[in-house]
């Protein structure tokens, strides 16, 4: 009689071991698929989250004064524009998102607002992302809404700044901050106003560290940059920077606890249900040996069948791991929803890990069964 | 054909132990019919399993058929267990999720299928060949047993209380179907506390408190 029949053959027969089981094994299976796919759309979702409150690092001329920064909101000095493609072109930097700046107070027909130019976005090699600011095309502007109020313009009105005209492409809603006094051009634009040609005093970007609370990641960052652009200094608004990294880390600690409980949990029901297996079939194992059957077929009959629940489990969990991420999925992740999605990848992991945990979760009742002593099983029956 | 020299057999250690077996020397010729009865606990099924190459005896020798039991590695002791023992246990210890030829097959490692329906035919089973030992009753599952046992046409059956829990009519019925075995030639070694097995062996072995007490024929 083969082995594959026989494990076929008790697996009918201990139905409800072998569905306690193959619970096990799928729940485990289930939970690790269903994180999997959730922490992904987390992740996104952090991202997004995070992208959304603004840019986290102000990289401004070396001898800019930080206290007239922080006051007038943009440092006094420029510096090349240059510097941002040189940044750009570092891979080895914790920077992404580069957006080059101009700022200075105009007077725009007796309203004082701030002229900002914004370059398009900058990516270092290989890390291209959806750009988080939208361009503002040549010859145009987007107003903030209190100049607009004050200057009673509207879309797609004519703007004179500095002598010149502009299409007002935009006009931005309220957001209780120094936005509301920003007339946005295209860095170009500003830089041929103000005179300032090929001259930015800003560089707005966002840090890409992932730090523990230990590291100082203004320190990091200023090493990187005097390597690369030793004229310029950095400023990290830290309680966005913070955040930023906290949530990161939240996110990453939730599964790295959970996973471990979910499997240890799960291995230990496995191991139990195995032992009690072996326990109600000592003398089935002790007849095998009287007839004739190694501890290799004894090996093979329960390694055999754990490995046929992993499958089974593998196939189940993750079915239902999906599921539940692609139900519960959209309603948690509401920013990213799209972003929960089934990974076959995931399958084919899961294919071959599962077999793997149950095997090793069964790994002590089969060395019991193996190492048994067949006649104290058969005269103690 | 079944010699055991100077078996002694102690299970624990230290105060706990207790020897289950004492400088035992036994034999069964070719064809014999041996009895090997006694009170509970005195060794009996010890004497039995150590016979088997199933319970490596503490010291002493056991050779069957030639074959050095407990000088052979595991791989050999299993495929001379395989080839020359049959065992029939007092509980049966039929396989719960084979049906009775499957369980006989089960013990054939190649055997035809045909051959084992003969033997399930042979023990008065043809009828339920397809049962599972659970829906049969204790008599017919000691036949199945006993089928199982035979099947690979083994030189020695090695039985420890075969009838034990088996009511009279059942209890003839087994012995019958061993006696018929012996009578085609086949080496018997019975383990029982009863009477009924005595009128049909050759000998009869008692054992006391994992001694020998005496050996008649």
């Amino acid at each position: 009689m083969h082995t594959p029949r026989l494990i076929g053959q008790e697996i009918t027969h201990a139905r409800l071991n072998t569905i306690l089981s193959a619970l096990a094994a799928c729940l485990a299976v289930a939970m690790c698929v269903f994180l999997v796919m959730t922490q992904a759309a987390a992740r996104r979702e952090t991202r997004r989250v995070m992208r959304d409150m603004g840019f986290n690092v102000r990289i401004v001329p070396r001898e800019t004064d930080a206290a007239r920064m922080y006051l007038e909101g943009y440092s006094e000095h420029t510096m090349p524009f240059e510097v941002v493609h040189r940044l750009a072109e570092q891979d080895t930097i914790a920077y992404n998102h580069l957006v080059a700046t101009l700022q200075q107070r105009v007077d725009i027909d007796g309203v004082s607002a701030v002229l900002t130019g914004v370059s398009g976005e900058l990516f270092p090699p290989g890390r291209k992302k959806p750009p988080m600011s939208s361009a503002v095309e040549l010859g145009t502007v987007h107003v903030g809404y209190e100049v607009a109020q004050r200057l009673g313009v509207r879309r797609r009105d004519t703007l004179t700044v500095m002598g010149e005209p502009f299409r007002v492409a935009r006009v931005t809603p309220q957001s209780g901050s120094i936005d509301d006094m920003r007339v946005l051009t295209s860095l170009e634009d500003a830089q041929r106003v103000l005179g300032l040609i090929g001259q930015v005093n800003e560089i707005k970007a966002i840090d890409c560290l992932c730090l523990t609370p230990d590291e100082d990641p203004q320190a990091i960052l200023r090493a990187e940059l005097q390597r690369v652009a030793p004229e310029a200094n950095v400023y990290l608004v830290s309680d966005m920077a913070e955040a930023r990294a906290r949530q990161r880390r939240s996110t990453e600690t939730y599964a790295r606890v959970l996973v471990p409980v979910v499997l240890v949990v799960c291995a230990a029901w496995l191991c139990v249900l195995s032992a009690l297996n072996v326990r109600a079939r000592r003398g089935e194992l002790g007849v095998l040996r009287a007839l004739g059957y190694g501890s290799g077929t004894v090996v093979a009959l329960f390694a055999g069948k754990a490995a046929l629940i992993g499958l089974v489990a593998a196939a189940v969990g993750y079915g239902a791991g999906t599921a539940a991420a692609l139900v519960a999925g959209p309603a948690v992740f509401e920013v990213t929803a799209k972003a929960v999605r089934p990974d076959g990848a995931l399958l084919g992991l899961s294919l071959l890990l599962a077999p793997a945990f149950t095997l090793v979760a069964s790994f002590v009742p089969i060395v019991m069964a193996a190492s048994q002593d067949p006649a104290v099983a058969l005269v103690g029956e | 054909m079944v010699d055991a020299v100077g078996v002694s057999k102690r299970y624990g250690r230290g105060t706990n132990a207790i020897e289950a077996l004492v400088d035992v020397s036994f034999s069964a010729r070719p064809g014999e019919f041996v009895v090997v009865n006694g009170p509970s606990g005195c060794g009996k099924s010890t004497l039995l399993m150590a016979l088997g190459g199933m319970l490596r005896p503490t010291r002493g020798s056991v050779t069957v058929d030639g074959t050095d039991v407990y000088g052979a590695t595991n791989a050999e002791r299993a495929a001379f267990r395989a080839s020359a023992i049959g065992f029939v246990f007092q509980m049966f210890h039929l396989v719960p999720y084979l049906s009775v030829l499957d369980n006989v097959l089960l013990a054939s490692r190649g055997a035809e299928r045909g051959r084992a329906a003969a033997l399930v035919e042979s023990v008065g089973l043809a009828d339920r060949r397809a049962h599972r030992p659970a829906q049969l009753s204790a008599g017919e599952r000691q036949r199945a047993a006993i089928a199982r046992a035979l099947v690979n046409q083994p030189p020695v059956i090695l039985a420890d209380e075969p009838t034990g829990s088996l009511d009279p009519e059942n209890e003839t019925a087994v012995l019958d179907l061993l006696a018929s075995y012996h009578g085609a030639g086949g080496t018997v070694v019975l383990v029982t506390h009863g009477a009924a097995a005595l009128r049909y062996c050759d000998r009869n072995v008692r054992i006391v408190a994992g001694r020998i007490e005496s050996d008649e024929i």
